[in-house]
């Protein structure tokens, strides 16, 4: 009797094995970076964004480049890099027939960035400390765990955020002067550190995309 | 609708993710060194000055210190630390670090980040390290030790009017103690600190005072030599059983006290380093 009714409930499911090939490439930009570089005098930079699909699994890519500039009686600061990160999203809203996502994911981020510092500086007791530092070519790599939105707008527009958690920061050699900044991670004697992107996409497909696997 | 109210909501987030971090970091750059003396603990003593290379500046001038902050210049890898003391002796410490600057904010301009200390000579017997990188607020980084001399005794004068106890405060032009001719007894107010001879059970001292008269104090004691524990330090000699056994001071009585400069009474019966007080003398 009991077999009889677990076949039967085994006979009501339907299963549709996950279709892993891409439907289309998303390619973005941040839109923070852009009015930031219009509105703060003390920073430039620009973020590109891509990810392609595998199921409900995102391989996405990031390049960016920023710089930043201070200055003041006493001292000024600038550098410049760029960065690029790669990694996966896994898109938790599997049934939504417009595949708009809300994502868990990670990346692993390089980057290669100089900065440069000029100090006038009178102490007390040692006399004047005026100096120039530098640090060139520097490479950095970190970590992000990343969560945000995909939200189809119309047609072939996106609009989404990324929201990071940044670690794991490791940069080469700097003798003279600790790094600052580093672009794409952000202050660099932070352990872990916030990133914010809000970003615009559009989305190519690539072929029709097929039905969303659904449990009936 | 809802799409709107999300992106307000994480717009809101975005903001605020603009906002730079509070300035709270300053320089790490005093180090904290911390005197003391091997078996004994802290040490105290008085200074004429400190002087560091690179600087004019003159640092604890006439100070009874039992520790010190020093700076680190930020321009240079290696500095020398000269202190005099008020005895007329000097040792160096050269010490040699790791200085970096880092930008922090618009605010707070740059930091001077200092570590890797590492006393690369000195003219103490010890140096030991205790935390290679200074700290903010400063603490101890290197603790630098002393042989132990506990072969000195210390008497105080006193005087007594009724129950009232004042210090008596001898006017002494020298104190030649009989076993050494340049006798270093060094006076603190009332209080004077007497070299003790490893060799006899009884050293007499004499009290040679600015109207020309002279007294005598004879101490006994007995003594114990053992090697130091400590490689770098020679056999230490304790005296115990301190007793005044002669004396040409007009004194009503005498009591054992066994007591540090700051008050605190030492259970012990040998002699210290720092020396202690263990007698008053009443006159």
């Amino acid at each position: 009797m009991i077999s009889f009714a677990t076949l039967a409930q085994e006979k009501d499911t339907v299963k549709i094995k996950p279709d892993f090939r891409p439907t289309g490439l998303r390619v973005g930009t941040d839109l923070i970076s852009i009015v930031r570089s219009s509105t703060d005098k003390t920073f430039t930079g620009w973020e590109a964004n891509a990810d392609i699909d595998f199921y409900r699994y995102y391989f996405t890519v990031d390049y960016g480049s920023w710089g930043r500039s201070y200055s003041s009686d006493t001292n000024s600061y600038s550098n410049t890099g760029n960065y690029f990160r790669v990694g996966v999203d896994v898109n938790f809203l599997k049934k939504d027939p417009d595949r708009n996502m809300f994502f868990f994911g990670f990346r692993y981020g390089v980057g290669t960035f100089s900065e440069d510092l000029m100090v006038v500086r009178t102490s007390e007791i040692w006399g004047p400390l005026t100096e120039n530092f530098s640090n060139n070519n520097v490479s950095a790599n970190w970590f992000e765990l990343t969560t945000g939105l995909r939200v189809k707008i119309w047609k072939v527009i996106w609009l989404g955020y990324t929201a990071r958690l940044k670690f794991g920061l490791s940069t080469g050699a700097t003798p003279d002067m600790m790094p600052h900044d580093v672009p794409g991670y952000g202050r660099a004697e932070e352990d872990s550190y916030w990133g914010f992107n809000y970003q615009i996409f559009i989305r190519l497909p690539v072929r029709k995309s097929g039905a969303i696997p659904l449990k009936k | 609708m809802k799409k709107v109210t999300w992106f307000v909501f994480l717009s809101i987030i975005a903001i605020s993710c603009l906002n730079e971090p509070d300035c709270y970091q300053l320089d790490n750059d005093e180090i904290g060194l911390v005197f003391s003396v091997m078996e004994f603990g802290e040490d105290i003593d008085t200074l004429r000055d400190i002087r560091i290379s690179s600087t004019e500046s003159v640092f604890y001038p006439n100070t009874i210190i039992s520790a010190v902050l020093l700076p680190l210049n930020p321009n240079l890898d290696e500095l020398e630390y000269i202190f005099q003391w008020e005895n007329g002796s000097i040792d160096t410490l050269l010490l040699r670090y790791k200085s970096q600057i880092q930008y922090v904010s618009e605010d707070c301009g740059q930091r001077y980040v200092f570590n890797n200390l590492n006393p690369v000579s000195s003219s103490f017997d010890s140096v030991r390290i205790v935390n290679a990188s200074p700290g903010y607020p400063a603490s101890t980084n290197l603790v630098i030790y002393r042989c132990a001399k506990p072969d000195v005794g210390g008497v105080r004068f006193k005087r007594k009017e009724g129950t009232t106890e004042s210090d008596s405060v001898l006017t002494v032009s020298a104190v030649v103690a009989d076993f050494i001719t340049d006798t270093q007894v060094k006076q603190v107010g009332p209080s004077f600190y007497l070299p003790l001879n490893k060799s006899a059970d009884t050293t007499t001292f004499e009290f040679k005072m600015a109207d020309g008269d002279v007294e005598n104090l004879s101490l006994s004691y007995r003594r114990l030599t053992r090697k130091s524990p400590i490689q770098d330090c020679e056999s230490v000699t304790f005296f115990s059983r301190i007793k005044i056994v002669a004396t040409s001071f007009d004194t009503t009585s005498t009591r054992f006290i066994n007591t540090a400069p700051s008050g605190s009474v030492i259970k012990s019966t040998n002699t210290r380093d720092p020396a202690i007080i263990n007698f008053d003398i009443f006159l």
